[in-house]
């Protein structure tokens, strides 16, 4: 199964009367995509905004971001299980606009106040110290605002902020679809140099069980409390890893992350050259007891051993202590049972990096690429233009926390900012060991 | 097994993280009884000499998930 995809660059995005894409140039036809967005009625309003790397501008409100993407052939469509019928991935023709980013900015009355249940949002500056943090401060971004209807249940507003964003992000892919030229660039997993060292990613990711959406879905339905299941690295790049959009906070993950998966585009790279890439193996974890824990753990080790794997690299996400367990017990059972293992992950250490990096280790974990601190702060300059609010308005990003007012400096740490925690090893930082 | 890397000498195992001492899922009376044996065994663990760190596992059973 191989998968093309055909790299369509954007250097400029400006609003037209009609919606094309041509060089490099983005025209966007705005009254077009807002009826596209309004037709859901669970959206009272909607508007677009363009924001450009360097200017003074904030974007609030950020629920998600996504990068445009379409399929021109092979079975199912990019975001299978959401944007079509449940049809396999990851083969045929996928177009992207790269350079660029779709982000959902949207606000609605919430009906969980507070926990890890409740919804959350973070902050983008396209300018000064966030702008160099984040992958969304140098892509050129096209903002959708939207307000929901009140009365919405949190699962419907999940499912009509993904839904809207998606829908704006093909319509901007579907410019390109005619299109034969573009960078092509084709992944696989197919029969190589049997010499080369047997290579499994283990993807550990945080869900919820007692949440509306787990936060993670794969095919559209949400993953909660099972065991590791075996699947295709290409199946990324067509989107059917997907998450929560009520979640934005910088915590967590945005579909962009899933569809540009650091890891796994330079693992497909390396299939053939220095790597036999055996598969993906994902790995729901944050079990609530030991015996969970232990029992994926094992499960995930097993499935890579029984996959001839040599070697492994695992990475999870959310700073979760109870989700660390989890995965540092993945580590350590896959060394048991032979397999060079590495793990990739940000770290704790606190405001000034004297504090744990790690609420739990086990000895086997002796191979770990550390991609930054979460702990982090960034002092955020006033901004010259807010996008995502209005006037006046404060926001909140966690449930239960202080509102704070967007117009002002702020200073904040990486959980509060989009796309600053880099998960999966395709962040900005640079890391330095003293 | 977070405990003990944190450095507790005595550690009683609970059930689950979000009610380590008890279970939502028992009937009232059967959830008294889990928690009596929870307590039970930290006040032999309080009373127990050691030289070194150690984990005391309740007469319970343990549900999974």
């Amino acid at each position: 199964m191989n998968l093309e995809l055909a790299t369509y660059p954007v250097t400029k995005v400006r609003w037209s009367d009609r919606t094309a894409y041509r060089d490099g140039h983005l025209q966007i036809d705005k009254q077009e995509l807002l009826s596209i967005v309004l037709d859901d009625k669970k959206i009272v309003s909607a508007d677009l905004d363009i924001a450009l790397p360097g200017e003074e501008t904030r974007i609030v409100n950020v629920r998600d971001v996504v990068e445009p993407r379409i399929k021109v052939a092979g079975s199912g469509c990019v975001f299978p299980g959401i944007l079509g019928p449940v049809d396999a991935v990851g083969n045929g023709r996928t177009h992207r606009l790269s350079g660029m980013a779709v982000v959902v900015s949207a606000t609605y009355r919430p009906t969980i106040l507070s926990g890890t249940a409740a919804g959350n949002s973070s902050i983008i500056d396209m300018w000064g110290p966030l702008a160099r943090a984040t992958p969304f401060g140098s892509t050129i971004n096209v903002v959708l605002t939207i307000k929901l209807l009140d009365g919405v249940t949190e699962l419907e507003a999940h499912a009509a902020i993904q839904l809207a964003e998606f829908k704006v992000a093909r319509r901007l892919a579907e410019t390109t679809r005619e299109l034969a030229t573009g960078e092509t660039e084709v992944f696989g997993i197919g029969d190589v140099d049997p010499s080369l060292p047997r290579v499994v990613y283990i993807d550990s990711f945080l869900t919820n069980w007692h949440a509306p959406h787990s936060l993670v879905a794969y095919y559209g339905l949400p993953i909660r409390e099972s065991l590791p299941t075996y699947i295709h690295p290409n199946e990324y790049l067509d989107g059917a890893l997907t998450k929560d959009t009520r979640i934005g906070s910088g915590e967590y993950t945005y579909t962009w992350e899933w569809l540009n998966k650091g890891i796994v585009y330079r693992l497909l790279r390396e299939h053939g050259k220095r790597v036999n890439l055996l598969g993906v193996i994902l790995q729901r974890t944050r079990f609530e007891a030991e015996h969970g824990k232990q029992v994926t753990a094992l499960c995930a080790a097993q499935m890579a051993k029984l996959l001839k794997a040599e070697g492994a690299i695992v990475t999870r996400t959310v700073m979760s202590g109870a989700n660390l367990v989890d995965v540092m017990l993945t580590v350590q059972a896959c060394e048991q049972k032979g397999l060079k293992t590495v793990f990739l992950t940000p770290e704790w250490g606190g405001r000034d990096g004297t504090e744990p990096p790690f609420v739990f280790t086990v000895p086997e974990a002796d191979a770990i690429v550390s991609t930054g601190s979460t702990d982090r702060e960034y002092r955020l300059p006033v901004p010259k233009k807010l996008i995502g609010i209005n006037k006046g308005e404060l926001v909140q990003l966690y449930a239960g926390d202080q509102w704070l007012s967007p117009a002002d400096e702020l200073t904040l740490d990486d959980t509060c900012l989009t796309g600053t925690t880099d998960w999966w090893g395709a962040g900005k930082y640079t890391r330095v060991q003293y | 097994m977070v405990a003990i890397q944190l450095g507790a000498s005595r550690v009683v195992t609970g059930t689950k993280i979000p009610n380590p001492c008890g279970d939502v899922n028992l009937p009232p009376a059967d959830d008294r009884e889990l928690r009596r044996e929870i307590v039970k065994c930290a006040l032999e663990a309080l009373q127990t000499n050691l030289n070194s760190a150690r984990t005391f596992i309740p007469k319970i059973n343990f549900t999974s998930g």
